[in-house]
């Protein structure tokens, strides 16, 4: 199963992009990329790309905002209601109730803390 | 234009060039009849080497005019006979038996006295032969030594196609002259009475292609001349349309040899003269003859030897995948595409793809896997799935030339026994530059009285055409493979299926307490499946009868999989169990449960679906934490609820669930799952939830039989992720 993470650094914010599929397969690979991800540095993840998205990748979601000294400051997810497939099991989780979802990458970073 | 030209190569095919009743003149035909082998037909010119014309010959013994030494010597084997050096009127002449129907036909042609023998001259050709290994350095030696035997200017090796068009793989030339090499040939220029003749007779020779045709003759000038059968003939007059394409081509003298593999026409040894008339000797073709069906009999084996070769690291690879299908705690597919034995070292391929259950696995270079579902669906829209293996997949299916760069060539077989399985292997396209040896797509129509004739071509300039969308052919063995390793899939599948039903018993003995508790007040069936990824899951389910008589029915699931996941689904389960008996209220139980969950399993991330139900009321109250809403099958058909959802179990320290209140009838059933029974990989889910209520909206009866045609309808067995579905009906009065 093929997945791309990208991870690009910005003034303030880290964006790391997944394109393929999250399953308990590559979920692992994700979760090594945020922890990559600066302490203290603002995390958006975009799964606007992503094709697939299974509850063992949900989990990482989640954990990426626990208060854990090496996590990131302020996470937030994109996922724009176009890829059905991901939102909705996003939404069944309830992850939108914990972590803000945003449509797009733009939005996502204006709403960060300033 | 279309028609004419049907019409045109159907008058070619129809061409009796077995029977044109003439000769060529560079020898005498005699033909004698009866039991004294009288002469009956002789050749026009046969006074050119016997010094006697027709009437001279008629009903003279054949065995006199060339002066054999028995009268009987013709009677037994020609073997023993041929060649046959006699001395004539013109001098020393070759001779050459064999019979057709009733006639006894010698051929004879002015021989050299002083030649080495012809086994002498072929010994180490066939030597060298013997030492190759590969067949594209076979046909060059092939090629070499047949130049050196004949001392034609070119002689090439011609193999066909299985589409009879013909392809020069090996060339030894006189330098200045052009290379053929690599130039390819249409079917038409051979045409099919042409190649059964090359069976018979393996070597045609024409010294001169300018010559004269010579007619075959009554002897004795009173009866019609009875038309001879010339397919075994040395002599035998070409048709017309061949000289002219010899002509064409510049060619001055030609001579071509069969080479025949598995008693099919494997191709020609193909030899062209252009300073002038060329004639070997009856010895030195009876030398190349030779050396022909040595060479083919190795060719044979040559062929054989690779085919077993191919076929034993198949054997190889097969036997190792099928100990990797044996190991446990593997998906089929995982099984498939571990290192170091892949599915792609059973049949070398780009990439490949495994479908069985739930989703499409890929290994190496593929179309991504929704496309591989739309390309193996189109394959196989009806109810039969026979293997297919193409070259050329657009041919078959236009739309998926988008992925010709990678899958020209596709091999795919089904999984009996699984809907939709199924494994494909991919080939990458490649382009190939086919240069014929003139353009093979003009074919000249001539007129003539009788309707329009094929005419030969007469450039035989190099034109190139560029082949695309075509991948390396799938040989014989590796679909024989392919299907091997799907019945050996099927097999596997079984055996796991067996196998997981006994885990599956055994985890509900254990981790989920003995089956059901028999609770008054409701009537329950559950069947859970754990993944065939991982033996021990991480669903659970419960029931639970509270103090107050209502009962608990609860279905949760942990994300992962592995043992260590059955650990925390049981402290789970034991949790909600306390809380629900401590709590009354399903929505405070799944608050509490979350609060533990985060304290105690910061990492981890559970669903969980709670529905209390009164069994003396219409009245049940749902809670869930991020679950899938539950399934309500009704006398009107099935729907979900419509439940509201707190967030899932450990994604927010502190979380309110909220609960809602439903109404559930008498004989109504309710269904509460995980997500393993509807998400597909590639599939929306809300599009298998809709699915979810079709297949249930029928569904009436015992409550277990319901259960299994929800798993059976929703194609959730041999799945990568646990499967829990319970179902539970009121029983208002408390009977048991």
């Amino acid at each position: 199963m093929l997945i791309e993470v990208a991870v690009s650094s910005h003034d303030g914010y880290a964006l790391i992009q997944v394109d393929g599929e999250l399953d308990i397969a590559t979920a692992p690979q994700l979760s090594e990329a945020i922890s990559g991800v600066a302490s203290g540095a603002d995390l958006v993840i975009d799964l606007t790309a992503t094709s697939f998205i299974d509850s063992s990748a949900s989990r990482v979601l989640a954990n990426a905002r626990r208060a854990d000294p090496t996590s990131p400051a302020h996470v937030s997810i994109v996922c724009p209601p176009s890829n059905r497939r991901v939102r909705r099991v996003l939404d069944f989780l309830g992850l939108p109730e914990v972590v803000p979802v945003y449509d797009d990458v733009d939005t996502a970073v204006g709403s960060l803390p300033a | 234009m279309t028609d004419e030209l049907d019409e045109a190569l159907a008058r070619c095919a129809a061409e009796p060039i077995h029977v044109p009743g003439s000769v060529q003149p560079h020898g005498v035909l005699l033909a004698a009849a009866g039991a004294q082998g009288r002469v009956v037909t002789v050749s026009a010119n046969c006074a050119s080497l016997l010094g006697r014309g027709p009437a001279e010959l008629a009903g003279v013994p054949l065995a006199d005019v060339l002066r054999l030494p028995a009268s009987d010597a013709l009677a037994g084997d020609l073997y023993d006979v041929n060649p046959w050096t006699a001395a004539v009127a013109s001098g020393p002449v070759d001779v050459m038996f064999h019979r057709t129907g009733d006639l006894l036909v010698a051929e004879l042609e002015p021989a050299d006295a002083d030649e080495a023998p012809w086994y002498l001259t072929v010994q180490a050709a066939v030597q060298r032969l013997q030492d190759v290994r590969s067949i594209e350095d076979f046909a060059g030696v092939l090629v070499t030594e047949m130049a050196r035997l004949t001392g034609f200017d070119r002689v090439m090796a011609y193999r066909f196609d299985p589409e009879w068009n013909g392809e020069v793989v090996a060339e030894v030339r006189r330098p200045d002259l052009e290379p053929f090499l690599g130039l390819r040939y249409p079917a038409s220029d051979i045409p099919p009475q042409a190649r059964a003749l090359y069976l018979r007779n393996w070597l045609r020779l024409i010294p001169d292609v300018r010559y004269s045709p010579v007619p075959l003759l009554a002897a004795g000038d009173r009866e019609p001349v009875e038309p001879v059968d010339l397919s075994l003939s040395v002599l035998r007059s070409v048709s017309p349309v061949h000289l002219e394409y010899l002509a064409n081509m510049g060619v001055a003298a030609s001579m071509s040899v069969s080479l025949v593999v598995d008693g099919a026409l494997w191709g020609l040894v193909s030899c062209h003269h252009y300073a002038g008339p060329h004639r070997p000797s009856l010895k030195e073709r009876a030398a190349a003859e030779f050396l022909a069906r040595t060479a083919s009999v190795l060719l044979s084996s040559l062929i054989s030897r690779r085919r077993y070769d191919a076929a034993l690291t198949s054997t190889d690879a097969a036997r190792a995948l099928s100990r990797s299908l044996a190991v446990p705690g593997r998906t089929v597919a995982e099984s498939l595409m571990s290192d170091p034995t892949t599915l792609l070292d059973l049949v070398a391929a780009g990439g490949a793809a495994v479908r069985v259950g739930t989703g499409i696995r890929l290994i190496g270079e593929t179309p991504d896997a929704a496309d591989v579902a739309g390309i193996l669906d189109g394959l196989w829209s009806g109810e039969d799935r026979a293997t297919v293996a193409t070259d050329a997949l657009s041919r078959l299916q236009p739309s998926s030339a988008a992925w010709s760069d990678v899958a020209s060539g596709v091999l795919a077989v089904a999984v009996p026994g699984v809907s939709g399985g199924a494994i494909a292997w991919f080939r990458p396209e490649v382009v190939r530059e086919v240069t014929w040896g003139g353009d093979p797509t003009t074919p000249k129509l001539q007129p003539t009285p009788e309707g329009p004739r094929l005419s030969p071509r007469r450039s035989f300039a190099a034109w190139s055409q560029q082949v695309r969308e075509t991948a390396t052919p799938w040989q014989g063995h590796e679909v024989a493979a392919a299907e091997h390793l799907a019945r050996m899939v099927a097999d596997t599948l079984l055996q796991r299926r067996e196998q997981n039903d006994r885990v599956a018993t055994a985890l509900q003995r254990t981790l989920l307490g003995a089956g059901l508790p028999d609770l008054p007040g409701a009537e329950t069936a559950v069947r859970y499946l754990p993944s065939s990824h991982e033996v021990v899951g991480a669903d659970w389910y419960d029931l639970v009868l509270l103090p107050n008589g209502h009962v608990a029915a609860v279905v949760g699931d942990v994300a992962g999989h592995g043992l260590g996941m059955s650990a925390v689904t049981a402290e789970l389960r034991h949790a909600l169990r306390a809380y629900l008996l401590r709590e009354l209220d399903p929505a405070v139980a799944l608050d509490r449960l979350n609060e533990l969950a985060s304290w105690l399993l910061p990492t981890e991330l559970a669903s969980v679906v709670v529905v209390d139900l009164d069994p003396a009321t219409r009245r049940a109250s749902v809670a869930s934490a991020g679950h899938l809403p539950p399934l309500l099958i009704t006398g009107d058909g099935a729907r979900l609820l419509d439940v509201a959802r707190g967030p899932a179990l450990g994604l927010t320290d502190a979380a309110t669930h909220p609960s809602t209140v439903v109404d559930i009838g008498p004989r109504d059933v309710l269904v509460l799952f995980t997500d393993g029974l509807v998400e597909r990989r590639h599939v929306d889910l809300d599009q298998q939830l809709a699915r979810l209520t079709d297949v249930a909206a029928p569904l009436r009866g015992g409550l277990d039989a319901i259960v299994e045609a929800l798993v059976d309808g929703m194609g959730a067995r041999d799945g990568d992720d646990d499967v829990t579905t319970l179902a539970v009906r009121r029983r208002p009065d408390g009977s048991v």
